[in-house]
């Protein structure tokens, strides 16, 4: 086994000025060229950033090479932690944060002294820990090796934190338990309520039910139309104008993290890696995390095969349960350093001011500003009849409804991806709920009833549509399944939502969250009456449906399909997709198959509730078209 | 030198004041042939205090909470009483309806959007249920901006045609339909005020008495044509008046001179709040 050996000399001792600039070093051992040196230090100037993250994110030298030059530099020894790992009974489990933020890590221990191994030695971590322990020695190592050799040790602690954090720290808000025991009181109270009332009262009993569920629906309905005419005015609440993002100079920006989960998508990556470098942010601020799951070789072969510049890192998440995209993000949240993160999918396209705007929007915010959400919206609208539903239903539900949310200072579910967190209090309110699967929407509320603000901002990032109705039906009925978990969890205690949300936030809870799962549930039973009505002259619904009721009924589908049919065309209008408002008429055909999933998605929440529906991404022919233009570009 | 001090608050507060008293005025002159009831009273009353409501969240000076209270509260009052009852309350409403109409269209002349033309969009579908001989004057109107108006920002004359008259379209084939499943008769029209509404307004109004009646929208006409302030606005007024009016002789069993009532009373409220508006927005000018 190798053993540490003190170097000419004690590590970083030497004076700055005897030893050769870094750059230069670099020239010298012919690992850089001259004009990438100036290249590099024109880019450090406009960027604030170290020259050696610059030359690192723009993948001029290997970054093994490279971190033994700058040990030499610093005249230190170069580990590598692969072969030479690290003591992990060094660690203490309470600073993993910090060594994944000062990328350095307790090494050996020997003769009394303590051996780091660092790939930054100038971070003030470092000057933290001379400070504190006077006999403590440097040895440098890559960024690379720090973050795999930290997985190795401290893994399972990561994959038991991602996996119980939230659970054991605030378990009231963890979906972990789906129905409480309280809850199960409450409904067993309720059926039996509703059974003996309908054995008693048949005829008032239907007629009564049949009444609220109308009254319910009418008013989830008007509540639409009134956010969507609120978002139809050319301004609403909060945006950033071209002008601020201008402003900003790169030095000024912070380090911005990106998580990007995947799992089993190898196929998508390239158009990933090139989408993330089109970002307008200086590439040395990036801390951009490929989140795959250890068993899913195929995509790390991928990911490997890409040579990505050291911007980029792979973050493997050992196998546990529930295998789910919060659990994998919740994990790669210790290995963040940024002091923003965002989440994007692997086939997402956001614009490229995207993270500028969202650092305006976090100035502008304030503090008190926990997310901000990008809208969402499809870049191959025009693929099929699916696709071209599944762009309306995201522009009335990004375009219309959010704006106007947050406009109403209501809690906002957030979208799935494009969400921008201030990292600090991510981390606070314990990251995502594992086992919520619409576990952004469920952060969203949570943040809320925390007292923190989530707002939306004007830039869009553009996703693939689900062309393909199986798959479809898969992500939907995950959706719809999740809605009824975050309804769940943030019913278990009404009082106390009301207390921190306000009336307003409750109700808009019951109408947006509640209502979306309710409608799409009780769609059918709507539809029905109706159908049969039209085929029997409700001779055969008369005893259980009297007239005034199916009136009531099919005036309120019809209002209800009416009003839902012309906000999906005010939000095609709004994106300008006017190609597609005539699609708008076909929208109850859409709404009978989201009832279908609806129902999957109830089934699941019995059977299998932490079961994570995979979304099969990359099927659209545009993006097979974009994976060949981008895969050559990579080349 | 003298500086024109425009308090611009005070006198937004007196166009909003102004246009709910010449509605509340409106409402009372339709009931006041009819002993007013403490129901129809709280429906005026309540109908007022959501007419305001609605105008300042328009103008970007209130909150939308009261303004959904508010229209809850109505749509909860309105199933309490029946409307048959309340003159006042109709007229109160087919008054709105045109003074929104009216505005609407001139908010959309001035720029094209998405709110104004989805705004006259639901109000025909509104006017529609309450009084048709409103609708079809609001109908007119609409159809003047998509012969005249068509614009690139919703999607020309095709997107436009989509957007502003799918509701009205959607709502007379469900009126339709409902009035096909429940008397088999295409013509039944279920969804339809005009039989409540003939009953109660038909006595109350006839042709003579309008006449007195269009004086005052008359005579606010005359003083914005002296003033040199008239504009589209004042045009789209008298098209949907002369309209509302050609109906009555068109659709005899639908349309009755009350509707054309309400359409220049209610038009010419805009008109007068427009003035009080245009004021409040003047910049200081130097004499």
């Amino acid at each position: 086994m190798l053993e540490p050996r003190e170097t000419a000399s004690r590590a970083g001792r030497r004076m700055p000025n005897e030893r050769v600039r870094l750059g230069e070093l670099l020239v010298r051992e012919k690992l850089i060229t001259a004009e990438q040196l100036d290249h590099a230090l024109e880019l450090q100037q406009k960027w604030g950033s170290r020259l050696g993250d610059v030359i690192l994110t723009m993948g001029w030298v290997r970054p093994q090479e490279f971190y033994r030059t700058l040990a030499s530099h610093f005249g230190m020894e170069f580990v590598d932690l692969i072969k030479q790992p690290v003591d992990g009974s060094l660690l203490d489990r309470d600073r993993l944060l910090s060594y994944s933020e000062g990328l350095y890590l307790p090494w050996r221990s020997q003769n009394g002294a303590l051996w780091i191994a660092t790939a930054d030695p100038t971070s003030p971590a470092i000057e933290e820990i001379r400070k504190s322990q006077p006999n403590v020695r440097l040895v440098c190592t890559s960024k690379f090796d720090i973050i795999w050799e930290l997985q190795r040790v401290a893994g399972s602690k990561f994959s038991d934190d991602a996996v119980n954090h939230l659970a054991t720290f605030d378990p009231k808000h963890s979906a972990r338990t789906v129905v409480t025991p309280p809850q199960k009181v409450f409904l067993a109270l309720a059926l039996a309520a509703a059974a003996c009332l309908l054995a008693a009262f048949p005829f008032g009993f239907v007629v009564g039910v049949n009444a609220l569920i109308n009254l319910f629906l009418f008013v989830s309905f008007l509540f639409r139309l009134t956010l969507c005419w609120m978002s139809c005015a050319d301004r609403i609440g909060f945006s950033v104008s071209d002008e601020e993002v201008a402003s900003l100079t790169d030095t000024e920006l912070p380090v911005y993290t990106v998580l990007v989960p995947m799992y089993q998508e190898p196929e998508v990556l390239p158009i990933l890696t090139a989408a993330l470098r089109r970002m307008d942010y200086p590439r040395s601020k990036l801390d951009i995390k490929l989140i795959l799951e250890e068993g899913d070789a195929q995509t790390i072969e991928a990911a490997k095969a890409l040579a990505l510049d050291a911007t980029f890192e792979i973050v493997r998440v050992p196998p546990s349960f529930p295998k789910t995209k919060p659990k994998a993000c919740n994990y790669a949240l210790n290995l963040a350093r940024g002091k923003y993160l965002t989440i994007y999918d692997a086939e997402d396209k956001p614009q490229a001011d995207q993270l500028k705007k969202a650092v305006v929007a976090f100035r502008k915010l304030g503090e008190g500003t926990a997310c901000v959400q990008a809208r969402l919206n499809y870049f191959n609208a025009e693929e099929n009849w699916l696709t071209r539903m599944f762009t309306l239903e995201y522009s009335l539900w990004f375009d219309m409804f959010l704006p106007a949310l947050d406009r109403l200072r209501v809690p906002i579910p957030l979208g799935g991806t494009s969400n921008h967190f201030d990292l600090t209090k991510l981390r606070q309110v314990s990251a995502w709920d594992p086992f919520n699967v619409t576990e952004d929407a469920d952060l969203g509320l949570r943040f809320a009833a925390l007292g923190y603000r989530v707002g939306v901002i004007n830039s869009v990032t553009f996703e693939e549509a689900n062309s393909r109705l199986g798959n479809w039906i898969r992500q939907r009925s995950r959706w719809i399944k999740g809605y009824i978990q975050t309804w769940l969890v943030n019913m278990r205690d009404p009082v106390g939502l009301i207390r921190r949300v306000g009336i307003q936030g409750f109700c808009s809870l019951q109408l947006f969250v509640g209502a979306s799962v309710f409608s799409a549930l009780v769609y059918p039973f709507v539809v029905l009456p109706f159908l049969v009505w039209i085929f029997t002259r409700s001779a055969a619904l008369s005893p259980f449906f009297p007239a005034p009721v199916l009136v009531v009924s099919v005036a309120n589908l019809i209002a209800g399909n009416s009003i839902l049919i012309y906000v999906s065309m005010l939000a095609a209008a709004k994106r300008h997709h006017f190609s597609l408002l005539p699609y708008a008429l076909t929208a109850p055909a859409y709404w009978l198959l989201m009832s279908v999933a609806g129902y999957k998605g109830l089934w699941q929440l019995v059977t299998k509730p932490f079961y994570w529906e995979k979304t099969t991404h990359g099927i659209s022919k545009l993006t097979s078209a974009e994976v060949l233009r981008a895969s050559s570009q990579s080349e | 030198m003298l500086r024109l001090r425009v308090n611009k608050p005070a006198v937004s507060f007196l166009a909003q004041m102004a246009a709910c008293l010449f509605m509340l005025a409106l409402c009372v002159a339709g009931a006041r042939q009819q002993a007013l009831e403490t129901g129809a009273i709280l429906k005026i009353a309540a109908l007022f205090c959501f007419f305001w409501l609605w105008h300042q969240q328009l103008t970007r000076s209130g909150s939308p909470w009261p303004l959904s209270l508010a229209a809850v509260s109505i749509t909860a009052f309105e199933a309490s009483l029946r409307i048959d009852q309340i003159p006042g309350a109709l007229y109160l409403t087919g008054g709105v309806l045109a003074y929104i109409t009216v505005w609407m269209f001139t908010t959309y002349r001035r720029q094209p959007g998405l709110q104004p033309l989805a705004t006259m969009a639901l109000v025909i579908c509104a006017a529609l249920l309450a009084n048709p001989t409103v609708a079809i004057g609001c109908f007119a109107l609409a159809l003047s901006l998509f012969v005249f108006n068509p614009h690139p920002a919703v999607g020309g004359r095709l997107g436009f045609a989509f957007l502003l008259f799918t509701p009205v379209t959607l709502c007379v084939s469900a009126a339709v339909m409902l009035g096909f499943l429940v008397t088999g008769n295409v013509m039944a029209y279920p969804l339809s005020a005009p039989p409540i509404l003939h009953s109660a307004a038909r006595p109350m109004l006839d042709a003579a008495l309008l006449a007195n009646e269009l004086l005052i929208p008359i005579a606010i006409l005359a003083s914005r044509i002296a003033a040199g302030r008239a504009g589209s606005s004042d045009l789209a007024l008298v098209l949907i008046v002369f309209i509302a009016a050609a109906s009555t002789r068109w659709f005899p069993g639908y349309c009755d001179v009350s509707g054309v009532w309400l359409l220049s009373l209610g038009g010419s409220a805009f008109l007068l709040t427009n003035a009080f508006e245009g004021r409040a927005s003047a910049r200081p000018a130097h004499a």
